[in-house]
């Protein structure tokens, strides 16, 4: 056997890592890919150990969850003994959806009997409807529930950067809704106080009372500096730096408490290959960078704070299972250095081929979409595909936009790209445009547009002079909230205004992480049935003439309609399944497989990113070696699907240049 | 319900004003007027939305609309 030491990755002076024994709450976020899962499941397992008599519960709210793969054990939707004081959780925010629903909605038709002025008949229709985007508004509640049950610890598993943010500043907009329901009440309130003279608590005071005790408690452990600790974990590659730049300052301004950061998958292992020697270069200057940003030196993010960085290997097989689990914890709270062994003989491996998908330009497409699990590629395999298509079909013009809520394209292509209703052209190139939708101004833009219809469907129903103080704050609370998924909707409006502009010829989109990927394409049926309950509401009050909002609504429906024409069941769309050969990539991808399939959407490729390539150096081999058994796997359960395998590179795609041979070794372009 | 306490709460001022409406809006009913008809125009969009009918019947509606606002049109002149 040969050993190779690395004396590297050691986070053994002074680590200070999550050693506070008050903690209740541990969070851990960053960017899809960054093995957020592995640090939470090797912290839980370490705190187990450290304190035997607390009881530790780890959960996830990502929407593909993978504590269970990384146990190695069956979790799912149920509270799950992993060991003597350890416990695991996935949060399936549909299931709790239901259960919500079953538990309150007979106290939500009275609220909205009472608050509004549709019949019995309208309400039971609207309550019986799907709420898209309410994950997050689920796990809140969840954990509002998780907190009053005998746990001393709950370690926080999220889905990627972009959607924990808007999970830890929901309590806030919850507070809002609360808010606007209590309004709802209190003419409710004001009358029955004239009849009876007192006003006495029912089911419904009692529901809101309750929930917004909830919500605060959940805001005010998050804000509590003493029990509560974020730590995000990044890799060394730009993207995930710029992204956990933005979260620290994100919770830095909702002083959610952050010490330390891990800096993941750190290449180590100086072997005998140029691959391994770059990559390790290549980390090294990013570790500098991330070590500088978030330093009390040199950081516009630190504020003048010094967070610990904690250096985490690349390890040459994946880490599942408890064993390996607790070796990982071992080296995170700094018990032992990184050492690895590696077999002296390993099977070799055949060259990549380059440009394999050469025959997908020939297609006459005018949709590609990107998606798989977060921090497989996504954002450069779309960027390279959306260039092979502008190289190769010059007299055509291509758009590449993303509806990630971390916005990545001006990264890709090293260019500022403003999120702006606006297309930049992408330099070097006549057809090749990029576009970075500004969610929350789409939705604050759709907001403004139905404000004064709703404004004046109220108007309607009240007629001039009628005292209408309440219902004036309820109409202004109301408009302030939004379910969460509403800005998915609308970056899909955005897109779909550019395909209905028919401005360009093909649209490669970059997608968000799959589970939320799942959440962007059900969501135009799950509109498509809201409106269709809106049609009906418009159709029985005819008489107060609101044409003007119907026929917006009308609008919004048509747009609808077109997307779903474009997206589902069209031969000219097509969609890339980007993975990784590991446990966890092919899980992800089983599941949206099996959407795919169900939702008729045309796909025919499978992308296997960053595999080692052909090589003499035992490092390499040996991660070489772990990929292929999950390869084989893919080529057996996916038979008819063309498999694409990309080499790792030694240096991360950035810019024009490296997206150009990109491109080349993809498409031969 | 709500509507019946908006209807007590109301002065008398508003109230008559939901009469002289509710009048009008029978006087409409009852002949063809360019708004009536981008109404039920607006309307069978809304039945086609909600798959109610078909992209065949609404050709079929839409044309025999467009064809009697022609005609109102041509009165009109």
């Amino acid at each position: 056997m040969k050993k190779e030491i690395s004396a590297k990755i050691s986070n053994r002076a002074k680590n200070q890592f999550l050693v506070n024994n008050r903690l209740k709450f541990i969070v851990f976020g960053g960017k899809g890919g960054s093995g957020k899962t592995t640090c939470a499941c090797a912290t839980a397992l370490y705190l187990g150990q450290k304190y035997k008599t607390k009881r530790i519960l780890i959960v996830s709210t990502d929407p593909a969850p993978s504590i269970g793969d990384s146990f190695n054990v069956e979790v799912g939707n149920k509270i799950t003994k992993i060991q003597d004081n350890i416990w695991a959780y996935e949060m399936e925010a549909k299931e709790l959806m239901e259960d919500f629903r079953k538990q309150h909605s007979e106290t939500i038709k009275i609220l909205l009997d009472r608050g509004t002025y549709l019949d019995s008949e309208d309400i039971e229709q609207f309550t019986s409807l799907a709420m898209p985007g309410m994950d997050e508004v689920m796990a809140i509640i969840k954990i509002a529930e998780l907190l009053e049950k005998e746990y001393d610890l709950i370690i926080l598993d999220t889905a990627p950067t972009g959607h924990t943010k808007i999970l830890l500043s929901l309590p806030q907009a919850m507070k809002r809704w609360i808010k606007a329901a209590d309004l709802m009440m209190a003419k409710h309130r004001f009358i029955m106080k004239r009849i009876r003279r007192k006003y006495i608590n029912d089911e419904c005071d009692k529901f809101l009372t309750k929930t917004l005790a909830d919500i605060e408690r959940v805001e005010k452990l998050l804000k509590n500096q003493e029990t509560t600790e974020f730590v995000p974990v990044t890799i060394p590659e730009p993207m995930s730096i710029l992204e956990t730049e933005e979260l620290v300052k994100d919770l830095d301004i909702m002083k959610i408490s952050v010490k330390s950061i891990i800096a993941n998958r750190m290449a180590t292992v100086e072997g005998e290959c140029s691959l391994c020697a770059s990559r390790i270069k290549e980390k090294e200057k990013y570790l500098k960078m991330i070590e500088e940003k978030f330093s009390a030196k040199g950081g516009s993010v630190s504020g003048g704070k010094d967070y610990q960085i904690l250096k985490m290997p690349l390890f040459p097989a994946e880490i599942r299972g408890q064993d390996s689990l607790n070796e990982y914890a071992r080296i995170l709270f700094a018990e032992k250095e990184f050492e690895i062994i590696l077999p002296k003989k390993l099977p070799e491996f055949p060259e990549i081929p380059q440009g394999k998908m050469a025959k997908f330009l020939k297609k006459d497409l005018s949709f590609v979409i990107c998606g798989g699990k977060g921090g497989v590629g996504k954002t450069s395999i779309a960027a390279a595909t959306a260039m092979a298509l502008a190289k190769k079909h010059k007299e055509k013009k291509i758009l590449i936009t993303t509806t990630d809520p971390a916005h990545a394209l001006s990264n890709i292509f090293d260019q500022d790209i403003p999120l702006a209703a606006e297309a930049v052209s992408i330099r070097g190139f006549n057809n090749l445009f990029a576009i970075e939708i500004d969610t929350q101004k789409s939705l604050r833009d759709f907001k403004d547009e139905y404000k004064e219809s709703i404004k004046e469907l109220f108007n309607k129903f009240t007629g001039p002079g009628a005292e209408v103080v309440y219902d004036q704050q309820v109409m202004e609370e109301l408009m302030e909230l939004s379910p969460p998924g509403l800005e998915e909707l609308m970056a899909l409006r955005k897109v779909m205004d550019l395909a209905g502009g028919s401005k360009y010829d093909i649209y490669v989109l970059d997608s968000a992480a799959s589970g939320h990927l799942l959440r962007f394409l059900e969501l135009p049926g799950l509109v498509r049935e809201w409106l269709k309950s809106i049609f009906k509401i418009l159709r029985k009050y005819q008489g107060l003439k609101l044409e003007g909002i119907a026929q917006k609504t009308v609008n919004l429906s048509r747009d609808i309609r077109k997307i779903q024409k474009i997206l589902f069941g069209s031969a000219k769309t097509e969609f890339l399944m980007i993975t990784i050969p590991e446990e966890m990539g092919i899980r992800e991808m089983e599941d949206l497989d099996g959407s795919l399939e169900s939702m008729d959407i045309n796909y025919n490729y499978i992308i296997a990113n960053f595999i080692n390539p052909a090589s003499k150096c035992n490092f390499c081999l040996a991660k070489r070696k772990g990929q292929e058994k999950y390869l084989g796997i893919i080529k057996k359960q996916y038979p008819l699907k063309n498999l694409i395998l990309v080499p790792l590179l030694p240096h991360d795609i950035r810019g024009i240049d490296s997206l150009h041979s990109f491109s080349k070794i993809l498409y031969g372009i | 319900m709500f509507i019946i306490d908006d209807l007590l709460l109301l002065p008398a001022r508003g109230f008559m004003g939901v009469v002289h409406k509710i009048n009008d809006m029978v006087a409409e009913e009852l002949t063809d007027t360019p708004e009536k008809l981008k109404r039920e125009l607006l309307d069978i969009q809304m039945r086609l939305e909600m798959e109610e009918i078909t992209e065949a019947e609404y050709q079929k509606e839409e044309e025999e609309i467009l064809e009697r606002l022609e005609i109102l049109e041509k009165i009109g002149e």
